[in-house]
């Protein structure tokens, strides 16, 4: 698998998000999702951000959704995984499975 | 909907960061989140919500631009623009070590300039341009009492006539007062006399000053029966009292009286002076008894706010008898005139003429910066035409235009830079001088803190670019242009200029020499004017000279032959004790304390009249030149046992009525008065004061002999006379306290008023011309020295590029004088057109120094001619030696290079 497929911890974090989220992902909702099962605040300039490379890397496609049906509504940008993005996250996936596999920690904390 | 908006600025500011697909998203998003807050927490929380939000993805969003500008899409950049930088000042560098004199003399220069530039600067701008450190600094108003029709105005107000203004509330929201005078602070050792002000309880809140330790006064402070207490400097308190913290409350002794020292105004507090370190309160509806400031109050009030300056201006000028009258202050003697006041807003009192010098100062050193730019853009071309080739090669190899002026800016702005940091070494230096030279006058009334500070900074940092961009465009775009055709075409000759950088190389020259000229000129205008007029000279010896206002109380002393028998008595007692060398009394020039009011006549020119002067008068007891330190240049002091009535009169009145000298013996009259007859002529006392409106000439009286005079602080209810005791002495101190001393030893009801070290009082006058004058004189130095090297720089460059030319005449037959008049004139052609333009320029700006010349026309053509001839040898000296180079040429060797 060429070198440009690793995912960066935050990228992953994301594509993690838009697999749990399906069709309900875009910027409010991967954000608060990272944030609040991460246990860190997260920024909506990272997560454009990551979006934008992930989108440019081919991992992640959007598309504009419909105004609200309510006055004034507003568009939203959704976001989810492209096939490549699926394929790319189940092998990072399986990679971090196969190298937690026989980790000891000398300490027994809990990693929140 | 609207109050609970998220902050305007920072989502303007995210929605730039975003990249354009995603901004209108990423700001709704953000905007959802925060409402759903706002209804759950609250705005405030809310919109620290928002501010994080918008502090944290400002760094991802750049480096997103970034990458997606780079067209990259991996997570760590490869080559950053950063590096790209890095790369380019590295070379820049470089290629600034190649040609290390180059650099240095440019660098060297442009700190200079810029550094004298930023010191000016932080003068003008403390001076001039900065607001007054002041509350409502617009609506101060300083009072001053003017006398009608003679129109000549003073600021000695007595308490009442302060609290008399302070009853026009419908004027003023506050009328406060003080007065500078000196102490005899006794410390362990010994006693100095250290300088200080009475001053109204409320003027320090006025005027915005907060303690930096204990408090300020307060209403009720300084009144009859009041404790004594004090405010101390910043540096007394550090100085004298070791900076204790523990200060508030201890006791100081001042004057032989225990004060408590109850706080400490911190060193941006300077009012009225920087001089001061002590203020003592002084409630002028219920003066202290034992207190007595005198009748010289100055007085600041600030004006209501639903007034303008010209309304209070013109209300106070037609109120000003009035409240004279209210004051109590008893008829002008002679009944001559009336008494009015006059309003100025405190913004104005920077007097005109530092403004003058000032604004002349700054122009000088903007020419000078000038001439430094044209200098290093001499430089600059030479290099960048040396190197023409190099860019050539560049270019040739695909490096644009924008890339050739992107580094060439670099290494400018890296010198412009380097120039920059030395130069704030430079103004530094040139601040520490000049503060030490600058004559308080010119200082203090700006009341600010005279430092590089931010806004001098900035300026340094504008100046800065100016000056890179001044320096390096003009030669990078005629070098640019050069195209890589043109290199090849003279691939092997010395191709050093186009016909642009030629002609912008002249145009260096000539406006080089036009700007030396005009600083010049006013070098030589200041130069001559300081020869034609000694203005130094304050015309007194200030040193150990102090000086006493006595305050004779009417009982007793209504009878002007009492007050004679006292004098008699306490001289004699002064003058007897250790330290003294000369004691008398009289007033202290130029602090009028009587003027005399009326035309002139002369006995010499029967029949004319002048019209009506105010004269300075003065009447004297025995020996106070000597005390005073007043030299006399001509005649000899009053006789014992005079017959007719004789004056004594300043070298000012001497030449001005008697320019052909001999006013020894000669008569006159004032006002129709008695025939006086010169016996001396004294120096001139010189305070500059920014509202001297008396005619600039003293008169002594002997003692009894004045008649029809006006006192500026007359005669009251209570007090018959202010006389002035004089002493001489190399223990002020100690003088000031044996005074109060035998003062009261003679006749305990005369109340010492006030003391007075001359050195705190002519402090001020002492440098001011001085620095005008050499400031000019170094600029003007400066500036002939840079464009003599500018001349000398050019022409040897025009010389180089024109070897071949000029050999190839030699060649053809020219003789070697010939090829030197060639050149030795195209440099002289460059000077004179720069003559004249400067000529034109100087005449138009010197003008503006009309007003600090002394016996000077601002076109004097001495002056003028002589920087001409200056200028013109300069330019012949610099395009000398390029000359003779041209004259060496060989034309065999010249060939053969080829």
């Amino acid at each position: 698998m060429p070198k440009g497929d690793f995912l960066a911890e935050f990228e992953l974090y994301l594509m993690l998000a838009l697999g749990r989220l399906h069709d309900d992902a875009y910027g409010v909702t991967l954000r608060r999702e990272i944030e609040e099962r991460a246990g860190r605040p997260v920024s909506i300039g990272a997560v454009y951000a990551t979006l934008k490379r992930l989108e440019d890397k081919g991992f992640v496609r959007h598309r504009i959704s419909d105004p609200l049906p309510v006055q004034g509504g507003r568009s939203r940008k959704y976001f989810r995984l492209t096939a490549e993005g699926e394929r790319v996250l189940r092998y990072s996936a399986a990679m971090m499975t196969r190298m937690l596999r026989g980790v000891r920690f000398n300490t027994s904390e809990d990693p929140r | 909907m609207t109050r609970g908006r998220a902050p305007r600025i920072v989502r303007a500011f995210l929605r730039r960061l975003g990249a354009r697909e995603d901004r209108e998203f990423l700001v709704a998003d953000l905007d959802e989140e925060y409402d759903a807050l706002r209804a759950a927490k609250g705005v405030r929380h809310a919109r620290r919500w928002y501010r994080e939000q918008a502090a944290r993805s400002t760094l991802p969003l750049i480096r997103s631009r970034i990458q997606s500008w780079r067209g990259e899409t991996s997570m760590v950049p490869t080559r950053s623009v950063l590096m790209r930088w890095v790369r380019d000042v590295r070379f820049a560098l470089r290629g600034l070590g190649a040609s290390r004199a180059h650099t240095s003399v440019a660098i060297l220069t442009l700190a200079l300039g810029i550094g004298i530039n930023a010191a000016v600067f932080s003068i003008v701008d403390s001076v001039l341009l900065r607001p007054l450190p002041f509350p409502s600094a617009d609506r101060l108003t300083r009072l001053w009492n003017q006398q009608l029709p003679q129109g000549f105005s003073y600021e000695g107000f007595s308490p009442a006539l302060v609290g008399a203004w302070r009853r026009q509330t419908d004027l003023f929201e506050r009328v406060e007062a003080s007065t500078a005078a000196s102490f005899v602070y006794e410390h362990g050792t010994g006693a100095s006399m250290i300088a200080g002000a009475y001053v109204t309880p409320e003027l320090l809140s006025m005027l915005g000053a907060r303690p930096l330790l204990g408090r300020l006064f307060a209403p009720g402070d300084g009144r009859t029966g009041a404790a004594r207490l004090a405010v101390v400097s910043e540096s007394f308190w550090r100085g004298e009292l070791a900076g204790d913290r523990g200060v508030v409350s201890r006791r100081i002794r001042l004057d032989g009286h225990e004060f408590a020292v109850i706080g400490v105004a911190p060193s941006s507090f300077r009012y009225p002076t920087e001089l001061q370190q002590i203020w003592i309160p002084y409630d002028v509806e219920q003066p202290p008894v034992e207190t007595h400031a005198g009748e010289r109050f100055a007085v600041m009030a600030r004006r209501r706010d639903d007034l303008t300056a010209s309304e209070v201006a013109d209300r106070v000028k037609a109120r000003g008898a009035e409240v004279h009258v209210a004051a109590g202050q008893a008829p002008v003697p002679g009944g001559k005139g009336t008494l009015t006041a006059r309003a100025v807003p405190v913004g104005d009192s920077v007097a005109d003429r530092t403004e003058r010098s000032l604004w002349v100062l700054a122009g000088a050193v903007g020419f000078l910066l000038l001439i430094v730019c044209a200098n290093v853009a001499s430089l600059t071309l030479s290099r960048a035409l040396a190197r023409v080739r190099d860019l050539s090669v560049r270019s040739a190899l695909g490096a644009g235009r924008r890339d050739l002026i992107r580094v060439t800016l670099i290494e400018h702005g890296l010198i412009a830079g380097a120039g920059a940091l030395m130069g704030v070494g430079v103004g530094k230096l040139a601040l520490l001088a000049t503060s030490a030279m600058l004559p308080e006058s010119m200082t203090l009334r700006a009341f600010n803190v005279i430092d590089l500070d931010d806004r001098a900074l900035l300026f340094l940092v504008a100046v800065t670019i100016i000056t890179a961009l001044l320096v390096c465009l003009p030669p990078v775009l005629i070098a640019s242009r050069t195209t890589v055709a043109d290199v090849l075409r003279h691939a092997s000759r010395s191709t050093t200029g186009s016909t642009a950088a030629r002609r912008f190389r002249s145009g260096l020259v000539v406006s080089e020499v036009a700007l030396a000229l005009v600083l010049l000129v006013g070098a030589a205008l200041m130069t001559r004017s300081l020869v034609n007029l000694q203005q130094i000279d304050i015309g007194l010896d200030p040193e150990g000279l102090v000086s006493t206002q006595l305050a004779m109380p009417q009982p007793g002393f209504a009878d002007p032959s009492a007050r004679d028998q006292f004098f008699d008595a306490l001289l004699a007692r002064l003058r007897a004790m250790p330290g003294v060398t000369a004691a008398s009394a009289g007033g202290l020039p130029p602090r009028t304390t009587a003027v005399s009011y009326g035309p002139l006549e002369f006995a010499d020119r029967p029949g004319e009249r002048s019209k009506p002067v105010v004269l300075s008068a003065y009447e004297i007891w025995p020996e106070f030149f000597r005390a005073a330190g007043i030299r006399l240049v001509d005649g000899r002091v009053f006789s014992a046992d005079r017959t007719a009535p004789e004056v004594i009169v300043s070298a000012g009145f001497a030449a001005k009525h008697w320019p052909r000298g001999g006013a020894v013996g000669q008569r006159f009259r004032v006002g129709g008065g008695d025939w006086l007859t010169v016996v001396g002529v004294t120096s001139d006392v010189r305070e500059m004061s920014e509202d001297d409106t008396t005619d600039e000439s003293e008169v002594y009286y002997p003692r009894g002999g004045l008649q029809n005079a006006m006192y500026a602080t007359g005669p009251t209810s209570l007090i018959a006379a202010y006389e002035t005791v004089v002493v001489r002495t190399d223990r002020p101190a100690a003088a000031a306290q044996m005074i109060a001393r035998a003062v009261s030893r003679v006749d305990p009801r005369v109340v010492v008023a006030r003391t007075t070290l001359a050195e705190h009082q002519f402090a001020q006058s002492i440098a001011r011309p001085r620095i005008v004058f050499l400031m000019m004189s170094v600029f003007g130095g400066f500036g002939l020295v840079l464009a003599a090297g500018g001349i000398y720089g050019v022409l040897s460059c025009l010389v180089t590029q024109r070897l071949r030319e000029l050999g190839l005449r030699l060649a053809l037959g020219a003789s070697p004088a010939q090829v030197f008049r060639l050149v030795l004139g195209s440099g002289l052609r460059l000077t004179a057109a720069g003559l004249l333009v400067g000529l034109g320029l100087a005449l138009a700006l010197v003008r503006m120094m009309r007003s600090l010349l002394y016996d000077v026309e601002a076109t004097d053509p001495i002056s003028v001619l002589a920087v001409i001839t200056v200028l013109t040898v300069s330019a012949a000296l610099a395009a000398w030696w390029p000359a003779r180079r041209a004259m060496r040429v060989n034309p065999i060797t010249l060939l053969r290079e080829e």
